[in-house]
């Protein structure tokens, strides 16, 4: 292989390293966290009785 | 349990200790209990709903579906608690028939920890025209399925997760969930009044708490490429438990007296419910020993899919207040007790009942006894509160009103501010005219009694055992 096409083979590998983890696309292997705070049906109550 | 300071305390708590990026939302029928406000409780409803809104705002919701009893009030002043509002309020099928746009907004998009996440809701209109919901002729509530499918295509286009806030039965949220596979949670609202744990359901998890704001849901999600939920067993194994445990603790109770099948005797679906519950609980232990394994070899291999884990948090009245939210509630208590209050100058003629002090006349050994009992003190637990003329709260609070509706509850005489004889044994009009002609009822119905407590109100209740603390016998 020519010492061109090496560098620039190294070039694209060191490239596609920062842009993949950067995507930010779901890492396989490792899911993304969130969390989901919910209520419903309050019905109006903004406090209990007695 | 319940209160809306305590809540956001606990909100603020659980936001604190975790290190996940949140979400907060409300799938409705938030504002009011009743699918139309009534003139009488007009003024004290209003009020409440304007502190749910200020308190949401300190709070920090992201978005709150607009449910069908949201309307109660008419549609006009549903839309000045918009105005006042820092988060949206989501119907993607309440339309204005003029143009057919939305009335409020369809779907947000929310970005959190990388991850863009799309929340859309729908409304329900029951056996209603949109008319008798919203109170205004250009409204309509359009079927979901006219509505979701594009909508859900859209959002699914633009996020990495969607979520319904859904007005509308179980049934019908798992058929969404069964044609509509990009809809990965469902959190509804307005059917049950019971925490229901995450349930899968094609590509959707459905979920909701138990009504008036006494319980908050905390679904911890884990997101994966695919998108698609793995069944988790170490979820299922926290579920399969806390079915044990209430099975364990129905079968205890009903072991009190000894051998169930020697106790109820002459009641067979009793002995029918006991021999089921022994069943269940063998099936379960069963099922839980081989749940074991699963996880076990589970946390070698590692997940696949998403995974999620959901825990209900209880609002318990030990909990602390927040701060600022606390002003809010206490204002929204002050402004409905004084509006009661201006209401309850009139004089009053109670038909059917005649107060507790009657029945003392010929009951006096009864009466002593009730007088000692937390049935004589209602009344005044109110006072303390500061909410003796709230129309939530009266009814289980005094005798002969039950509902918040009837026009004499702000100005009852005071031989009826209490849980006296006769919110147990009956109106006693007549049997104090001819007690030897016409009785009451001798010993009440466990319903009767159930009416009050039910389990948010008081989730130690026992009917003989509190029956005896009366004293009334």
């Amino acid at each position: 292989m020519t010492f061109q096409y090496r560098f620039t083979t190294l070039l694209i590998l060191m490239a596609m390293s920062i842009i993949i983890p950067a995507t930010g696309a779901l890492a396989a292997g490792n899911g993304r966290d969130l969390t989901i705070y919910y209520s419903n049906d309050v019905h109006g109550k903004t406090e209990p009785c007695g | 349990m319940g209160g809306l300071s305590k809540k956001a305390s606990k909100i603020e708590e659980l936001r604190q200790q975790s290190s996940a990026a949140s979400l907060t939302v409300d799938a409705g029928d938030l504002f009011f209990s009743q699918y139309r406000v009534t003139p009488f409780k007009e003024g004290q409803d209003k009020a409440s709903a304007v502190g749910l809104v200020d308190g949401y705002n300190i709070i920090g919701y992201d978005a709150v579906a607009v449910g069908m009893r949201d309307l109660s009030a008419g549609l006009d002043f549903l839309l000045q608690l918009k105005e006042r509002a820092t988060f949206p309020l989501l119907s993607a099928n309440l339309i204005r028939k003029s143009t057919g746009k939305p009335i409020f907004l369809p779907s947000v998009l929310i970005e959190r920890n990388g991850l863009k996440v799309a929340i859309t809701a729908i409304t329900d209109r029951r056996d209603k025209t949109a008319q008798e919901i919203t109170d205004d002729a250009d409204t309509d509530i359009l079927p979901w399925n006219e509505v979701l499918p594009q909508l859900t295509a859209e959002l699914a286009g633009q996020s990495d997760f969607v979520i319904l806030l859904s007005n509308l039965s179980l049934e019908e949220n798992v058929r969404i969930a069964a044609e509509l596979p990009a809809i990965q949670l469902i959190v509804q609202s307005g059917y049950r009044s019971n925490n229901l744990h995450p349930q899968k359901h094609n590509n959707s998890l459905i979920c909701q708490t138990g009504h008036e704001g006494k319980h908050l849901g905390e679904l911890n999600l884990s997101l994966r490429p695919g998108k698609i939920w793995q069944e988790s067993s170490e979820e299922l194994l926290v579920a399969r438990q806390q079915e044990l445990d209430r099975c364990e603790w129905q079968l205890k109770a009903m072991r009190r007296k000894g051998d169930p099948e020697i106790v109820f005797q002459g009641k067979p679906s009793t002995i029918r419910a006991y021999k089921a519950l022994m069943v269940k609980q063998e099936q379960l232990s069963e099922e839980l020993k081989s749940l074991q394994a699963v996880v076990a070899e589970e946390k070698k291999i590692g997940p696949t899919g998403s995974t999620y884990g959901n825990t209900f948090h209880d609002i318990e009245i030990t909990l602390p207040d927040h701060p600022e939210v606390l002003k809010i509630t206490e204002n929204v208590r002050r402004t409905v007790n004084n509006l009661g209050r201006q209401r309850s100058r009139q004089q009053v003629k109670i038909m059917t009942y005649t107060g507790w002090l009657a029945c003392a006349d010929c009951h006096a050994e009864q009466t002593d006894k009730w007088k000692m009992s937390p049935h004589a003190a209602t009344y005044r637990t109110l006072e303390n509160k500061l909410q003796q003329y709230d129309l939530n709260c009266i009814p289980c609070h005094v005798t002969a009103v039950t509902t918040g509706s009837e026009p004499f509850a702000l100005s009852l005489p005071d031989e009826f501010l209490a849980v006296g004889c006769e919110a147990c044994h009956g109106g006693g009009e007549k049997h104090a005219a001819s007690p030897n002609m016409v009785k009451v009822v001798g010993k009440p119905a466990q319903e009767v009694c159930l009416r009050c407590h039910t389990p948010e109100q008081d989730d130690d209740f026992d009917y003989e055992r509190d029956l005896k603390k009366l004293g009334c016998k």
